[in-house]
């Protein structure tokens, strides 16, 4: 199947010249500068995701220790 | 009724209330967070990048900045005090900073500023432009609080405050970021 597709439509497949062999210069640093600000703003969000998690299951673990058994 | 608006969740050790807002903050950091990006993005790849300090009325921006400081520390003193006087003067100065921002406007479109003139430009008004559409946000926020707070009682009020305190703190962040970015690089 990707073999068909690659004979029938290669344009489709192939990276765009924006971001594939791009010769190094302003565009590209600030690409890269920009990818990494993307990055560095999504870890922090999904960090503070994680930390959340472990807190609740941390809590329910508690929780389910001191409530009495049937 | 959503439970848990009054009282903490035991496994959470949040209401319903905080944990709703935090969501909806960490969906704000992703879009401020993409809107810094596409900054960082242009700047970077810009041959020349004008000084916002030469080209924004430095001025207002910071007197701005003092404002929105104080309608935040008033937010946070009705949350302390637990009433509704501070967050009326928090809308006050908030609708003092919008209203100063549409100044700042309206004398840099009559100097021909237009967001088509440079990407500065554009992204300036845009960056500015999602802030002022909080701080809207946060003004009907805080009197939808207010006009709440007798039908709500004394403890929803005080979850309310709690989350309405949160917001304008991320509200005043952004602008912290947003006004090193733009009027003093």
């Amino acid at each position: 199947m990707t073999m068909l597709l690659v004979v029938a439509m290669p344009a489709r497949l192939f990276a765009c010249p924006i971001c594939f062999q791009l010769e190094q210069g302003p565009v590209t640093d600030g690409m890269r500068a920009a990818v990494f600000v993307l990055i560095g703003v999504t870890l922090v969000v999904l960090a503070g995701f994680i930390r959340f998690a472990i807190r609740v299951a941390r809590r329910g673990e508690a929780i389910a220790r001191t409530e009495p058994q049937p | 009724m959503i439970p848990y608006t009054i009282e903490r969740r035991p496994d959470t050790g949040v209401t319903n209330v905080t944990m709703g807002v935090w969501l909806f903050l960490a969906s704000e950091v992703m879009l401020f967070g993409a809107l810094f990006s596409a900054y960082t993005l242009l700047r970077v790849s810009a041959p020349q990048w004008p000084h916002g300090r030469e080209l924004l009325a430095l001025g207002i921006g910071m007197f701005n900045t003092l404002i929105l400081l104080g309608a935040t520390t008033a937010v946070w003193r009705a949350r302390q005090s637990q009433r509704l006087g501070p967050l009326a003067i928090a809308s006050v100065l908030a609708f003092v900073f919008l209203a100063l921002k549409s100044v700042e406007y309206t004398g840099e479109l009559a100097r021909g500023l237009r967001p088509a003139v440079s990407t500065f430009l554009a992204m300036y008004y845009t960056l500015t432009g999602f802030h002022a559409a909080h701080v809207a946000g946060g003004i009907i926020a805080n009197l939808w609080i207010i006009a709440g707070a007798k039908r709500t009682g004394a403890a929803m009020t005080a979850g309310r405050l709690h989350a309405v305190s949160l917001y304008w703190t991320f509200v005043d962040v952004i602008w912290m970021i947003v006004f090193v970015l733009l009027y003093l690089s």
